[in-house]
């Protein structure tokens, strides 16, 4: 009876798929559009983080990029992500979760083995914060 | 009877103090835990579009502090 449970969940993962807006059209009876889709409206970081302190050093858990002065505290999630396809090699897919607070937005994403990470967020200046 | 109850109830006052007195340390050690800490370790000027390559090696300094 368990198997056939976890058999769908692991469906559910499979099948999910991202989705991004990357324009508007306004159609009209008669006629046929032609046009180039531009780049996506995000960009990112791809690399690696390490933090040191004296002799020692370690990787944190997750960055965040952060619109300045502002406080990760006051964020909240709002249960959507940014993510590259899979056939692109980017770390962990470069899945990002968006915060939100006042307006503002505020992405996270973890750091995995070796400190390598790579984070998506709307285009605009950031400060990088490392969460450990 | 009257001695049980009493005994009884001097169980339970000593009972509930204890609760209330260890009840704030319990929350502070599991505030402890939860806790993280934050280092500003750069800045990035995100480009739609793009992406950056970066290789972040922090010294801490004093650039950290608790939320």
């Amino acid at each position: 009876m368990k198997y056939p449970l976890i058999g769908i969940l692991l469906l559910s993962a499979f099948t999910f798929a991202s989705e991004v807006n990357v324009g508007t059209i306004d159609i009209v009876n008669g006629t046929l559009v032609t046009m180039d889709l531009g780049p996506t409206p995000y960009g990112g970081i791809n690399g690696s983080i390490k933090i040191r302190l004296g002799s020692n050093e370690w990787y944190p858990d997750s960055v965040w990029l952060m619109p300045e002065g502002s406080n990760i505290a006051n964020f909240n999630y709002t249960g959507r992500t940014y993510r590259l396809p899979t056939s692109l090699n980017f770390t962990n897919n470069c899945l990002s979760s968006i915060y939100e607070q006042d307006g503002k937005q505020a992405f996270k994403a973890t750091v995995k083995e070796g400190g390598k990470f790579c984070i998506l967020a709307d285009g605009g200046k950031y400060k990088i914060v490392a969460e450990y | 009877m009257k001695k049980v109850i009493a005994i009884a109830l001097a169980v339970t006052l000593l009972a509930s103090f204890a609760v209330i007195q260890l009840r704030p340390t319990a929350q502070a050690v599991s505030d402890a835990q939860e806790s993280k800490r934050l280092a500003e370790v750069g800045e990035a000027d995100i480009i739609n579009g793009t992406i950056l390559e970066m290789e972040i090696f922090s010294d801490l300094g004093d650039g950290e502090k608790t939320i």
